[in-house]
């Protein structure tokens, strides 16, 4: 539905080829490790030097400012006009407890804010990624009139600027008396999942069809394959979906702000949003704390996440 | 006029015992039906408080004051926690918008013209007397051919210098004091001002900079276009189609932003963050001096505080809060010699005129509870409360008796109040196009005050002379007139 | 070509109406519960004795009568006439809210339709009973037509409830946005004032200079952005996953964790926070000044910033945007059949001839859809310039309530939430939809990706 940034990473439209890729991502490295250098000779040298040092280059890119904002969050005086150059003059780990300690009489909530947010996360994540992954395999494994209709209406859908549809949605939340409530996010955000099913779609169509019909001369019903015999199959699929339905109320920051009224509803990103310049540590470890769960998350499950971001990719 | 009128009137109703209305029109009664007088029972009044007096703890005071002096009368307040930038044309048909408003008459006044405020019974109002009429007409509008208004005014915003006094120069009682009134002469001229932050730039001093100020903040800079002679809207403020910015001496005006653009040489001070940045930057040394509104003292004093220099009570004192120093008849910095302007101050410099917001409350037009919220604000806007105001934000009052008081130990409340009276706090119109004055008057500021960097980059300077200015306000002008016209 | 299509639709809609007599032919020929069902969804059901299911029938129908009798028929109405009666909040008259009736009028229409299918739905089921029970068969009973449901035709209960959802949620919305440009809604006509079906916005779009020519403006930096920032993505993203394929890099997983860090952290903190450090008075322009250098305007108003901003602004996109496409480009790379290589080796291809005809074609290959989405996802990327310049005006003489740094969205979000010109933002929403589908389309109908799908179906 929206189309910031955030989200439009996780749900990049994959190719419907149906060749088999199943049942596991090839490692990448592999193939490199067939082919190796017989001797250290000069090439070989420059080669790695160049490859370092370009590695190091990137790594430096990529890693210093998350590095300036966990180092600023532990600044020790809150605005961002203290700091002379990059690093703060002193450090302290105040700025953490006061986060969570001192709400600026209601101004900055902290704590209500994350327990918002993952009570929206969470459930936005259970709901999206039941609707999703039957939307999904429906339209992976069942040809039905009127199938083709949908795929291209969804795709065309997809391609209007979403948030002009904001005006609407705030009103469609007014007359179901959702304003101001974090249901109505957990509903946008479960209801407008399917609209990225096509990420899932490209997964079943790689799980071949035979697994299927052998079920189906068992005897087994559409429901009976879909839960006790692709399920079970499609655990990488369920996890990256999962993830990226918790990972984008987790960072959205549009909706919120039109849905939610109360400083005590905000989620986490409408707050850090609201923040001034003058409470720029408070922002940093606002942000320090939101960012390291789902840091630790893509971490742990970076592998579900490039056979999400691959599935139903062309084997050459 | 309708002060006299309504004077009158008191005195009759106090002679013969009439009721007020009496000589009120009918549409007037009609619209103002609604507040009885009758206080609606077992409601909460949803009050929107800005953030610096909730950050403050001011709002909850005022809260638990009104919840105890009416605990008896079957009402409460609270405060609503939505952000103070609500917006009431959204909210408000979907019971999501408070009942009771606070903000710059500006923003309360775009919602008034589309009928989403109410208007106030103000003739009865025991403020209606103390406030003068230039801070009521920030909340006079017309409708059905008739005037209104929608906002009881409580504190005049507008700029006033502030310095921290032990970071002023060790030789400043010498040097910079030649008519032996005890202020700084640099704080009375900005002739005298501008020397002193040339000097201080060039040899040092104890600051960094001397005056160091947002110079593309429309609301503060435009009163240099003013004192000009310039004016923001035709007929008193209320006439969108006949913009005054770019008339008078305007150029001239903006001519000594361009002087202290050149001088200051600071990128910072092209963008709109400077304001939060000020706060720790007069705390730290960076500059001596900045012109910003009375509201945000406390600010200062926080950053003080944090700094590490001042306890609370020290820093209290230590700082300072002044009216702006007077301009140059000349309508330039270095004109005159500035021991001439201290000197021969009457002749060569003229008082400065600001432009002005007047903050205050407005009632929601979907408000439940009219006559709560109404005796919500009178109390709020009363004596004491102002009273109180002054002493937790350092707001200027609108009242003249709270000024009064005031005023005997802080000249500057009395100052502020004196300046809105005699017409050199320009008030922001109360028209709803005012809203698209910001934006193009933002864009030629900076074009304006980036000048001093185009030369530094080789590039060919656009606003050399007074005649490029002059285009480049009629410009502005023209902008403005197309934003507010294009699309109607 | 054309006439070929010409005559499919012919023939298509001849199928239609055959099909439509065909049915009422049906009908007429069908026993009474059928047409019972005709008149009263469900009457026919609770005569074959399927009482749930007819009851259910019954009650939906009961819903839709209540909700058309109570709301759902003036509703309908309002759509046409966007409010008869203007609210006047001083003197407390009532009135309609045109925005309000116009989102309530589609909602009629949807629930409208929704009963229409719902009918059909029943006779046919009504028809199916009467077969089977002519057939000698006894009509299916409750917990049959569960068993039925959750398995010939879990398709259509599975579908259900992310079909009604998105109707809601996401198709409502944008056929508002969709009409919303044929009315005069906006400026001054805003509630509680009424607004009325109009081409205004058109004819404004097309007149006034300062529209059209800021249009112009932006539309072309939007499409140099655009197509900058999806080439910068797609090599940055490859170019990574490549050196990081590279068989002399030792600790891959740990060279591979600084972008997955960038691709984890929340966009607009990745974008508020470069915001910060790009201010006049953020770190990096401090550095400037205490190593002597002039302070730069990255971001700021000035006029100079321009293509600071926009540089900045393509950084910052590939930062965030890198690390995912670098992840799914390694995901390709290891599907690439390694065989290839290796006779490409023993045929004496260098490593760049085995990168050019082997790598690159494949990657692009497989990559089509995706670069296709990268390109709709930037040329709409409403969140770099929104976070990172909002309130920002450089240049604003050239451009007519916008930036020099914004999009057609960014734009489109400036008129239509800042400045309350709805009809116009709808408009120019419908040009920007307009663009996106025929060069995605375009793109796609070429690309092997589609080619190869048509020939598997």
């Amino acid at each position: 539905m929206m189309t910031i940034q955030a989200r439009e990473g996780h749900t990049a439209p994959t190719n419907e080829s149906q060749r088999s890729r199943w049942p596991s991502v090839a490692s990448a490295a592999k193939r490199g490790d067939g082919r190796r250098w017989k001797k250290y000779t000069l090439r070989r040298f420059a080669d790695d030097a160049f490859t370092y040092t370009t590695l190091i280059i990137v790594s430096l890119i990529f890693v210093f400012p998350c590095l300036w904002l966990v180092l600023a969050s532990f600044s020790k005086s809150g605005s961002l006009y203290d700091m002379r150059g990059f690093f703060p003059a002193e450090y302290s780990a105040q700025t953490f407890v006061e986060l969570f300690t001192d709400d600026v009489n209601g101004l900055y909530p902290y704590k209500k804010w994350f327990m918002n947010t993952l009570y929206v996360s969470s459930m936005s994540c259970i709901f999206g990624t039941i609707l999703v992954i039957l939307t999904g395999y429906v339209m992976s494994k069942f040809n039905f009139k009127g199938r083709n209709g949908v795929k291209k209406l969804t795709l065309v859908l997809g391609m209007f600027p979403g948030f002009m549809g904001m005006t609407a949605i705030y009103i469609i939340m007014a007359q179901l008396n959702l304003l101001n409530r974090l249901e109505a996010l957990i509903f946008l955000y479960s209801a407008t999942a399917p609209m990225g099913y096509l990420v899932q779609k490209g997964y079943f169509d790689s799980i071949p069809n035979n697994i299927q019909d052998a079920a189906r001369i068992d005897g087994a019903s559409n429901l009976q394959i879909f839960w006790k015999i692709t399920m079970p199959l499609s655990k990488p699929m369920l996890v990256y979906t999962a993830l990226t339905q918790f990972a984008w109320p987790w960072s959205d920051c549009l909706l919120p702000k039109l849905i939610l009224k109360s400083r005590d509803q905000w989620t986490v990103a409408v707050g850090l949003y609201s923040m001034p310049e003058t409470h720029f540590s408070r922002f940093a470890a606002g942000s320090v704390f939101i960012a390291v769960p789902i840091v630790i998350l893509y971490f742990f499950l970076v592998k579900h996440i490039v056979s999400g971001l691959t599935a139903g990719a062309v084997k050459g | 006029m309708k002060r006299t009128v309504s004077l009158i009137l008191s005195i009759m109703m106090l002679l013969w015992c009439l009721p007020i209305a009496s000589a009120e029109s009918d549409m007037y009664k009609r619209v103002t039906a609604r507040f009885t007088g009758q206080l609606e029972q077992g409601v909460t009044i949803k009050v929107l408080e800005n953030a610096t007096a909730i950050e403050l703890g001011y709002a909850d005071e005022l809260i638990a004051a009104f919840n105890a002096a009416y605990a008896d009368k079957g009402i409460r307040a609270e405060l609503m926690d939505i952000d103070q930038y609500s917006d009431l044309a959204t909210d408000g048909p979907y019971g999501y918008g408070p009942d009771v408003w606070y903000q710059a008459n500006d923003i309360l006044m775009k919602y008034a013209t589309k009928q989403h405020l109410l208007p106030l019974p103000v003739y009865g109002l025991e403020s209606w007397e103390l406030i003068p009429e230039n801070a009521w007409n920030a909340y006079k509008m017309t409708m059905y051919d008739e005037d209104f208004y929608c906002g009881i005014p409580l504190n005049v915003q507008s700029g006033m210098m502030f310095y921290i006094e032990s970071m002023l120069p060790d030789n400043w009682e010498t040097e910079w004091d030649i008519n032996q009134n005890g202020t700084p002469d640099f704080f009375e001229t900005y002739t005298a001002l501008y020397a002193l932050s040339a000097d201080i730039q060039q040899n040092g001093g104890k600051t960094k900079y001397g005056y160091l100020d947002d110079l593309v903040d429309v609301y503060f800079c435009v009163g240099y276009m003013l004192s000009g002679g310039a004016y923001v809207f035709g007929d008193n403020n209320t006439d969108p189609a006949d913009i005054g910015l770019n008339k008078g001496d305007a150029a001239k005006g903006a001519n000594m932003l361009r002087q202290w653009a050149d001088l200051m040489n600071n990128t910072e001070v092209l963008d709109g963050a400077f304001a939060s940045a000020a706060y720790g930057y007069l705390a730290d040394g960076t500059m001596l001096c900045t012109v910003t509104t009375p509201d945000v003292r406390a600010m200062f004093i926080r950053a003080m505080v944090n700094t590490g220099k001042w306890t609370k009570e020290e820093a209290e004192a230590d700082l300072k809060m002044i009216n702006v120093p007077r301009l140059p008849v000349s309508l330039d910095l270095t004109a005159d010699n500035w021991q001439d302007t201290i000197t021969q101050m009457d002749t060569l410099t003229m008082q400065t005129k600001m432009m002005g917001g007047i903050n205050g409350y407005g009632i929601s037009a979907y408000t439940k509870c009219p006559n709560a919220s109404l005796a919500f604000i009178q109390f709020a806007a009363s004596y004491e409360q102002i009273i109180a105001r002054n002493k937790a934000l350092g707001i200027s009052p609108a009242r003249s008796d709270a000024a009064e008081t005031i005023g005997a130990t802080d000249p500057n409340v009395a100052l502020i109040f004196s300046n809105l009276d005699t017409g050199y706090i320009d008030v922001m119109p109360a028209i709803n196009e005012v809203a698209q004055i910001w934006t193009p008057g933002q864009s030629f500021l900076i074009d304006l005050c980036t000048d001093a960097f185009r030369a530094e980059r080789g590039e060919e300077e656009l606003y050399a002379d007074l005649e490029d200015i002059q285009k480049g306000l009629d410009r502005m002008v023209q902008q403005i007139l197309d934003a507010i016209f294009t699309l109607s | 070509m054309a006439q070929a299509r010409l005559k499919e639709t012919q023939a298509k809609e001849n199928i239609f109406f055959y099909r439509l007599m065909q049915a009422l032919a049906k009908i007429w020929k069908a026993p009474w519960q059928v047409k019972a069902s005709v008149l009263v969804m469900g009457l026919g059901q609770i005569c074959y004795g399927q009482i749930i299911k007819g009851l259910i029938y019954l009650a939906c129908l009961a819903g839709l009568i209540w909700y058309f009798v109570t709301t759902g028929a003036a509703d309908f109405i309002g759509f046409f006439t966007l409010g008869t009666q203007q609210e006047d909040l001083w003197l407390g008259i009532p009135g309609d809210n045109s925005m309000n009736m116009l989102i309530l009028g589609i909602f009629a229409i949807v629930i409208g339709l929704f009963g229409i299918l719902l009918w059909i739905t029943n006779m046919k089921d009504c028809l199916f009973t009467a077969e089977e029970v002519k057939a000698g068969r006894k009509p299916r009973s409750f917990r049959e037509t569960l068993r039925h449901m959750a398995d010939d035709k879990f398709h259509v209960t599975a579908l259900t409830l992310p079909m009604v959802g998105v109707t809601i949620f996401s198709v409502l919305p944008i056929v508002f946005m969709i009409l919303i440009a044929f009315t005069n809604l906006g400026g001054d006509v805003v509630y509680p004032k009424l607004a009325d079906w109009s081409f205004d916005a058109w004819s404004k779009l097309l007149n006034v200079d300062k529209l059209s020519g800021t249009f112009g403006k932006i539309l072309s930096w939007n499409v140099l952005w655009a197509i900058s920032t999806t080439l910068i993505n797609f090599l940055g993203g490859l170019g990574l996953a490549l050196l990081l394929n590279k068989p002399n890099v030792k600790g891959k997983k740990i060279w591979r964790a600084f972008p997955i860090l960038a691709y984890a952290i929340p966009g607009f903190i990745s974008m508020l926070g470069f915001k910060f450090m790009f201010s006049q008075s953020g770190p990096i322009n401090s550095m400037l000044t205490s190593a002597g250098h002039d302070a730069i305007f990255f971001l700021t108003n000035d006029a100079s910033a321009k293509w600071w901003a926009r540089g900045i602004g393509l950084f910052v996109n590939a930062w965030i945007a890198i690390p995912s496409l670098m992840l799914m480009m390694t995901g390709y790379l290891g599907n690439i059949n390694t065989d290839m290589y290796e006779a490409a080796e023993l045929d004496g291809a260098s490593k760049f001839q085995q990168f050019r005809k082997i790598t690159l074609p494949f990657v692009i290959f497989s990559t089509t859809p995706v670069l296709i989405g990268q390109f709709v996802g930037n040329f709409n990327n409403f969140g770099i310039f929104f976070f990172m310049r909002s309130g920002v005006i450089s240049n604003y003489g050239d451009y007519f309530l916008a930036s020099d740094t914004d999009l057609l969205i960014n734009w489109l979000y400036n008129l239509s939430v800042d400045n309350n010109y709805y009809s116009v933002g709808a408009a120019i929403s419908l040009i920007i939809f307009m663009i996106t589908s025929t060069v995605s389309l375009a793109v796609y109908v070429r690309s092997n990706a589609y080619k190869q799908e048509d020939t598997y179906q």
